[in-house]
This record gives C-alpha cells, sequence and structure tokens, in this order.
C-alpha cells in the first residue's frame, strides 16, 4: 500500500514538474524559436517571421520602396500615400515598435502581430502571398 | 535494495513527465484540423445528442464506432481530386466532408459563394475574383453547387478545368434512396458512405452561409486573405454555450423554411445584412467609411455608427460594437498608426476587421450556425417505418412491412427492396431478410406466445427500430390485414321432412381506422368490399360466397362469420343464426364448431371448420357435414392474392 502511494507521489511529481516546463514563459515564445511554440496550421511561421524582419528593417532604413514592396494592394491603397507623408522620426518609430511584436494569431494565410502603441495593443497583419512570401495587408 | 528503491522513484518520476507529455502531444495535436471539420464535428454531435427529440426520429439512431468504407479525398489539390476508399464512423464522415467540399481548392474557391443581395448586376455567384487567376468563373453560386436540387450541374464542366458535382445534397439522397434498394452490403455502405460525405459537403456549404466574406462576394484569395476564417482556426474557437449567443428569432425562421434554397438564402441574408469583412465596413466613424471593395456600391447593411439604436464606439479600445440580444459584438476598429495624432487621435475612416473583431463576430455567426445546422441533418433523413405485422405461431412465418412515406425532400414513391433484420427481443436472436417492394417475411427465426419481435433497417451506421410486436395465438387481425380475398367455400343442401331448407352463409367484417376503439361494423355487404354468390349448380341449394376487399380499407378489427339457416317448412321459414368472433377463437387449431339448430329442427348439428391457403394446405375443409343423411362441405379461405 505504501509503495503504491509512493508510486503515485513521483508518478504525480513528474507530470507537474513537466507542466511547470512547459508554462515557464522563459522556456519558449521568444521571436527567434515561434514555429515551435504554435500549432501547425499550414503557415508558414519561420516565413512570415523573416519576412516581418524585412518589413522592420525597411521601416528602420527609412527604406521607402522597400516598404511599398512589402504592401500588398489593398495596403498599398491604404497605407502608401499614409507613409510616403510621414517623418523619418514615426517611420523609425514603427520600425522600434514593431520590433516588439508579438504575434495575436494565425490561420493557413493570415497572420497578426501586435506591438505596443500608447499603452494599448495595436495590430498589424500579413497576408500569405502565391510565392509563399508574407505582405503587409493592413497597418 | 534502497538503491533499488530510489530508481524505482525516478522511474515513476519520469513516467508522470512522460504522461505529461504524451498528454500535450494528443491535444495540441488537435488544432491541425481546418475549422470547417471542427463544426461538422460539433454540428454532427449536437445532432446526434438530440437526434431523438425530432418526433419522426424518435426510433432512428447512429452508431458512434461502426466504420463505413468509401470514397474519401485522400490528397489535397488546387485543380485536381485525388481519392481513395477511406474507413469513418457517420461522424468522421461528416467531418470528412467538411473538408472534402474545397477540394480541390481553387476550383472550390470560385463555387462557394452566395450574395442573398445579388448586389454585382443580380448575380449570387462570386464576381470578385482577381484578374489573372488563370481559372474560368464557372459562374455558379454555392446554394445551387450543394443543393443540386435544380437538375444536374452543368455549369462549369466544360472547359480546361472542368468540375462536376458529386456530393451535392441530392446526390447524397439518391444514394440513400439507392441503397434501400441494394443488396450487395459492400455496394449499400459505399452508398451511405457517399451520402454521409454528402450530407457533410452541404454543412460545409450552410457554414459559408454564416461566415460573412462567403456572402458579401468577397473573394478574399490568398494574396488578400480575409481575417475571419483566420482567426477561428482551432477547435477551441467554437461556442461553448451557443445559445448564449445566437438569435433565436432567426433559428426558428431559418428552421421554418421548408425550401431548403429558402434555409440557406435567410442564415445568408442574416449574415450578410449584420456583419462585415475587412473589406466590406461601411457606415460612419470619424468621417464617412467606405468599404474598399466596391466602394462606390457598399452593401446598405451594417451600416457602422458611433451610437444609436444597438450601436455603440468605445473610444478608449478604438471599436465600434453591435448589440446581439444580450451581448455586445465587436464590429470593426478605426485605429491607425498613420493616422494625424492631433487631428483624429489616431482614427481613421478606413475601419477594418483585425482578428480580435473577427473572433467576437464569430460567436453570434457560429453560434446561428450550430443553432440550425442539425435541422438540415434532420432533413436528410428519409421516413423510415420498419413494421412487424404478424406473426403466426403455428408455421412460424412472421411478416412485415417497410414503409417509406413521402416527405418534401423524398417527393417520390420509394420501394425498400433491401435488408430487414428482424429481431426476437425476447429470445435474443436475430435474422435479417431481404424485401421486396417494401414487404418481407421470414420463418427463419424461432419465437412463441408472448415474444416480442422488432424489424430493423440497419445501413451505413444508420439504425431505425419499429415498434415492438407481441406475438398471441389467436390475433387474426394480422391475417386478415393481408387478405384480399376471404372466400366461404360450401353449401349444405338438406332436406327436413320432405321441404327444401337453405344454408346460407353470411360475413360480417369491422372495418375501422387503425386505433378507433369499439368500432361498430354492419354485416352484409358494405362499401369497402361486395359479397358474390355462385351457385356451383352442383346441387339445388349448393352455394359460395366470395367476399373481396377493395384497396380502400385500411386494418379491420374484427371478424364475424355468421352461420344462419333458413328453414323453410311447410311454408313457414324460421331463422337460425350463430355468430363467432373469430378473434376470439383458435384458428389454427383445427378449429371445430358447431352450430346449433333451433330446436324445431330436432337434434343436428353442423361442424366446420377454418383453414387458411397456406400452401400444401386443402384451402376449404372436406369435413363431412351431416344432418338427415345430407352431405356437404363449408369452410371459409383466406386468400392473399
Amino acid at each position: 500500500m505504501s509503495s503504491l502511494n509512493i508510486a503515485w507521489k513521483y508518478l504525480l511529481l513528474g507530470f507537474g514538474v513537466a507542466l511547470l516546463i512547459h508554462l515557464n514563459p522563459f522556456s519558449g515564445c521568444s521571436k527567434e524559436d515561434i514555429a515551435q511554440d504554435y500549432p501547425d496550421l499550414g503557415l508558414d511561421l519561420a516565413r512570415a517571421e523573416e519576412d516581418a524582419e524585412k518589413l522592420e528593417k525597411a521601416f528602420s532604413e527609412l527604406n521607402r520602396p522597400a516598404i511599398y514592396e512589402m504592401l500588398t494592394d489593398q495596403a498599398f491603397e491604404r497605407s502608401a500615400e499614409d507613409i510616403s507623408l510621414s517623418s523619418y522620426d514615426l517611420l523609425l518609430q514603427f520600425a522600434k515598435d514593431f520590433d516588439k511584436r508579438k504575434i495575436v494569431g494565425y490561420g493557413d494565410e493570415f497572420i497578426e502581430f501586435s506591438f505596443d502603441l500608447d499603452g494599448l495593443p495595436y495590430t498589424v497583419d500579413f497576408a500569405l502571398q502565391e510565392d509563399g512570401s508574407f505582405k503587409l495587408s493592413r497597418l | 535494495m534502497r538503491k533499488g528503491s530510489r530508481i524505482l522513484k525516478i522511474g515513476y518520476f519520469i513516467c508522470g513527465m512522460l504522461f505529461y507529455g504524451f498528454l500535450a502531444i494528443l491535444l495540441s495535436s488537435y488544432g491541425n484540423r481546418p475549422m470547417h471539420e471542427f463544426i461538422n464535428e460539433r454540428i454532427a454531435g449536437d445532432f446526434l445528442k438530440k437526434m431523438n427529440q425530432y418526433p419522426e426520429l424518435k426510433d432512428y439512431s447512429i452508431s458512434a464506432s461502426d466504420k463505413i468504407l468509401g470514397v474519401g479525398v485522400t490528397v489535397k489539390g488546387g485543380r485536381t481530386i485525388t481519392e481513395g476508399e477511406m474507413s469513418f464512423t457517420f461522424k468522421d464522415w461528416i467531418k470528412h466532408g467538411g473538408f472534402s467540399a474545397d477540394e480541390p481548392e481553387w476550383l472550390m474557391a470560385l463555387r462557394h459563394f452566395y450574395d442573398p443581395k445579388s448586389l454585382d448586376g443580380g448575380k449570387k455567384y462570386l464576381t470578385d475574383i482577381p484578374l489573372g487567376l488563370g481559372i474560368a468563373n464557372p459562374e455558379i453560386d454555392i446554394v445551387e453547387w450543394a443543393l443540386e436540387d435544380q437538375g444536374e450541374i452543368t455549369k462549369g464542366t466544360t472547359g480546361a478545368n472542368p468540375l462536376f458535382q458529386k456530393y451535392s445534397w441530392m446526390d447524397g439522397k439518391n444514394s440513400i434512396i439507392a441503397a434501400m434498394s441494394e443488396k450487395d452490403k459492400p455496394i449499400r455502405e459505399k452508398l451511405m458512405a457517399h451520402a454521409w460525405r454528402s450530407l457533410g459537403e452541404t454543412l460545409h456549404a450552410l457554414g459559408d452561409m454564416a461566415c460573412p466574406v462567403h456572402v458579401r462576394n468577397d473573394g478574399h484569395p490568398t494574396g488578400d486573405s480575409d481575417p475571419y476564417e483566420n482567426a477561428i482556426t482551432l477547435a477551441t474557437h467554437i461556442p461553448t454555450k451557443p445559445v448564449d449567443y445566437w438569435d433565436q428569432n432567426l433559428i426558428d425562421r431559418v428552421k421554418s423554411k421548408e425550401n431548403l434554397r429558402d434555409f440557406f438564402h435567410e442564415l445568408a441574408v442574416y449574415t450578410n445584412e449584420n456583419f462585415f469583412t475587412n473589406q466590406t465596413v461601411h457606415g460612419i466613424g470619424i468621417d464617412t467609411i467606405k468599404p474598399s471593395l466596391r466602394p462606390d456600391k457598399p452593401y446598405s447593411l451594417p451600416y457602422v455608427r458611433e451610437g444609436g439604436a444597438d450601436w455603440k464606439y468605445e473610444a478608449d479600445e478604438f471599436t465600434f460594437y453591435k448589440k446581439f440580444g444580450n451581448n455586445w459584438v465587436k464590429m470593426c476598429k478605426d485605429r491607425y498608426y498613420f493616422a494625424n495624432v492631433v487631428a483624429t487621435g489616431r482614427r481613421t475612416p478606413k475601419a477594418y476587421v483585425d482578428l480580435d473583431v473577427a473572433e467576437s463576430q464569430s460567436k453570434v455567426l457560429l453560434s446561428n450556425l450550430i443553432g440550425v445546422a442539425p435541422d438540415l441533418i434532420r432533413r436528410f433523413f428519409p421516413a423510415i417505418k420498419p413494421i412487424v405485422e404478424g406473426a403466426d405461431p403455428i408455421t412460424q412465418e412472421i411478416f412485415g412491412t417497410i414503409r417509406l412515406d413521402k416527405s418534401s425532400e423524398y417527393p417520390k414513391d420509394v420501394k425498400y427492396n433491401s435488408w430487414v433484420l428482424v429481431y426476437n427481443k425476447t429470445a435474443g436472436k436475430f435474422v435479417e431478410v431481404a424485401a421486396a417492394n417494401g414487404i418481407f417475411s421470414t420463418s427463419d427465426l424461432s419465437f412463441k406466445k408472448g415474444d416480442e419481435l422488432q424489424a430493423y433497417v440497419v445501413m451505413g451506421g444508420l439504425q431505425v427500430a419499429g415498434e415492438k410486436y407481441k406475438v398471441t395465438d389467436s390475433d387474426l387481425r394480422n391475417l386478415i390485414n393481408k387478405t384480399k380475398i376471404i372466400q366461404i367455400i360450401g353449401g349444405v343442401p338438406v332436406k327436413y321432412n320432405n321441404s327444401t331448407q337453405f344454408v346460407g352463409h353470411h360475413i360480417g367484417v369491422e372495418f375501422c381506422l387503425g386505433g378507433e376503439p369499439g368500432c361498430q361494423g354492419s354485416f352484409g355487404p358494405g362499401p369497402t368490399y361486395t359479397v358474390r354468390r355462385d351457385n356451383q349448380g352442383g346441387g339445388t341449394n349448393y352455394e359460395q360466397l366470395y367476399l373481396e376487399f377493395d384497396q380502400s380499407y385500411k386494418t379491420i378489427r374484427r371478424f364475424v362469420y355468421r352461420f344462419e339457416v333458413d328453414v323453410e317448412s311447410s311454408g313457414i321459414i324460421t331463422k337460425s343464426m350463430t355468430e363467432i368472433d373469430l378473434n376470439d377463437i383458435p384458428l389454427y387449431e383445427n378449429l371445430t364448431h358447431t352450430v346449433h339448430y333451433s330446436s324445431n329442427l330436432s337434434n343436428g348439428s353442423f361442424k366446420y371448420n377454418f383453414y387458411r391457403n397456406e400452401p400444401g394446405t386443402t384451402p376449404w375443409t372436406q369435413n363431412v357435414t351431416e344432418y338427415d343423411g345430407a352431405k356437404g362441405n363449408i369452410g371459409i379461405l383466406f386468400r392473399t392474392q
């Protein structure tokens, strides 16, 4: 009877430790290994992150043509003019804010990131393209 | 010993960790499937739970474990479909239909739209197609595609990418009808698998009626995805308590539609008039909000605004809300990074739907879908009624019918010509027997008086049970209900005191509709049968009586044979009469019944037997009756053909 209790005790202990390791925020979730931490819905998370990084770089380098290149037609129509009129400071600020992005969610053709803006989460969307790349579909 | 104990503890500890790992993998793998499959699975589950609450399906059940071999989609494809044999339960076929309805994906993507407002020149099909897609628009909407209720679909079946519809609502129902006439069991199971998959694909189509992009002519192709379908990717996005979110009025309205087109249309109208896609937001916020798709010709509803009936704007969230029942649902947002901070406070008239908004909308939309969809499944089932009509304990024959009642979904006259499972519930034994034109009979299942018998139709995991039938030994009604002609044969030429005495036979039958207690019948020819009296010419008073039923009777509750003797003696006619209620006599025990003449006929008796026309038996008695030296025969013949 007592050996049975010990067995249960150690089984539960093992279960609990594994659970704690899994819940530990430092055990995953960084920008670098997001692909390993989210369910596989058919979306190439690594590629999405790579293209998000590319966008961030275009903003940080104040490279407007590169930014426009990263916009879908819809996003271009919606925001190209605003970006062209924006100050360098604002573009740099966007790059800095966007650097702190987190994944809100995604489907098989779409991913949404959020970052903090004026103390509130702000979201931007990326859409999968035919060639497997991601473009910004709303910002 | 101590060392061994420590190793054991470490072993238990590792087992605990491994067990957690196993659970985590098992649960997270749930996230690998598309939403239509989750929704179909949920709807099928809800339907199965409430199936017996539908009066017409109270005797129906569906096996949770029976796997049915059929044809499913084995490999995803863009322009082509790859199919192969698969074996699933009913629920898994429904789920698979949620997936296969999208295959081949590129071609199906053009067929899964229905604009109930026909905003683009009266067209209900998708017209928001990107240039250079390389696939011709089949110009067919999903309601027409999924229901195929106006004849075989020919649109999109020619050209570079032809696609034929093989899994419509109509195709599925036709498979059920075919299965009911199929005796080859593997073929019958394939037909049923096809039916369940078709039902699953139709459910997928209904699901699209609760999806804004599919009812607002918003093509959302790859490269231009809409947030809604990407917001609800996991089973956890399905509302756990949909009744808290659904619109009961809508559900009642949809379910009241007898025609399935109207059923789909009603749900599509609701979704269209109450929800936005990201590219069709329309209304007024910080300025006029114009949709990016067809900005000059927006859908008039919904019209977003900051206040008024059922609308509000939460400034600290930059979010427009609309009230649905008791719930405020997020409709769109207007926060914009590049908006002028001073002039607009970071607001834009280019309002949008993001994942947060889409998820909020999905609670109402998915709940409505879950509310109406089980009623679609209900309509898919034909009205099957297996009935044991009689069981003869002497001949060991059980007979009955599989009745297929017409309904709005199955309006044609269909006869059941497949297998029937006849079950002796008391003995726990069954046999399978093939029905022909809806009629079955068997002598292969033993039973006795008092046993309960039941007939079942079992196919593709579906089981329809008939009512229990309790075996009695004197219930003539079953026999009579099968009888088309009752023939009384024979006669007795009798003489008495050198006078001729006539012997006549009369039959009285009570005609009642089933279940009416205490119905009164009448003797003699009635409106539903005719009596023919034949003089055989063999003797002066030798005659035969025929009673022929027409098709108008339903159930005969009681059968009375009246034997009547009219005696003529010296010009005076005396009547003597005996009535026998055949329900009260043990018919098959070589009945001998004695009719006593009236006293003035001196002592005499008349004997007759009842037989039924079993093969190999004499259809009427040879029992010699003697009275004053006369000889004759009398018998009754039940003819079933």
